[in-house]
């Protein structure tokens, strides 16, 4: 005789669980426009990351403009700066060049007293 | 430490410079009025960048400065006479009399307040590779130095441009005038 058969061992108890579980488990058929809610919410999930990828590229590139901006805008200042000095200098230059001009011809002719 | 980081920024700050200026830096304190150019090769770069090439006046520029390796100024307004002290002067007028360096003028007056002036250059035995102009007046001292390949008609073809005022290069003529008499 099959002891199992005859509930020796817990036939019955066996049964129930395997009952429960096979209700548990059961396929269920998903609800109606479950595919198309599932294609949405990735579509969603897509269009959130391409936004911040764009968000990203955009804060990238505004910082890049901006620092190219800045050090073009500094070099231009100190390029402005150095012309200024340049001009400055050769004025300097010219008016003493001249005066020195002026010296030296008081000084071959002798008008100095 | 610290003496030797300014030694040598110091040293690459004069690196250029033809002659030594720092004995200038405490009149700053006594003038009424300075300006202190400090131009170095690549900032002369940077200020001919930006000039236009169809303007004849900036194309001289770019012409003069294009054989600069740099360009220095004291320029020194005071109040009152005796400001600056004749030890500072001769202390570059001695670096002047140092190796290529020779005298094209040399306006020299013992009188108080007598005209004092002077421009050297230097030579490599080619061509000229500094030029250093000083004026000395009662109340205004100046020295500007040019480092590198210069010729003063550079800046006399500038005259009347740029609020370059119009003068003549005339020490030649002097020269010959004066080996005449």
């Amino acid at each position: 005789m099959d002891a199992w058969a005859n509930g020796a061992y817990g036939g019955d108890q066996m049964s129930a669980l395997e009952r429960e579980l096979r209700e548990v488990l059961q396929r269920e058929q998903p609800s109606a426009g479950f595919d198309r809610r599932v294609l949405e919410r990735a579509a969603l999930a897509r269009r959130s990351q391409q936004r911040q990828w764009k968000w990203i590229s955009t804060a990238v590139a505004a910082c890049l403009v901006i620092g190219l901006t800045s050090v073009y805008w500094q070099r231009e200042r100190q390029a402005e700066r150095a012309q200024e000095q340049l001009v400055q200098a050769l004025q300097i230059t010219a008016q003493k060049l001249a005066l020195v001009e002026r010296m030296a011809t008081k000084n071959l002719t002798g008008q100095e007293k | 430490m610290k003496h030797l980081i300014l030694a040598i920024v110091m040293a690459g700050a004069a690196g250029a410079q033809d002659i030594n200026l720092l004995q200038f830096d405490t009149l700053k304190s006594k003038a009424s009025d300075s300006v202190e150019v400090n131009l170095s090769e690549p900032m002369l770069r940077m200020a001919i960048g930006f000039l236009a090439d169809n303007d004849p006046k900036q194309v001289e520029v770019k012409k003069l400065v294009g054989g600069l390796k740099g360009i220095y100024v004291r320029s020194f307004k005071f109040d009152k006479d005796g400001q600056y002290s004749a030890a500072e002067i001769e202390a570059l007028r001695a670096q002047l009399k140092g190796a290529g360096w020779q005298s094209m003028v040399d306006v020299h007056s013992k009188k108080t307040g007598g005209d004092n002036a002077g421009v050297y250059m230097r030579t490599d035995g080619k061509q000229m590779t500094g030029l250093v102009v000083l004026a000395l007046e009662p109340r205004e001292l100046t020295v500007v130095n040019f480092a590198g390949s210069i010729d003063p008609a550079q800046i006399q073809a500038l005259s009347g441009t740029l609020g370059i005022p119009n003068f003549s290069v005339g020490y030649e003529k002097a020269a010959e005038k004066k080996s005449k008499e």
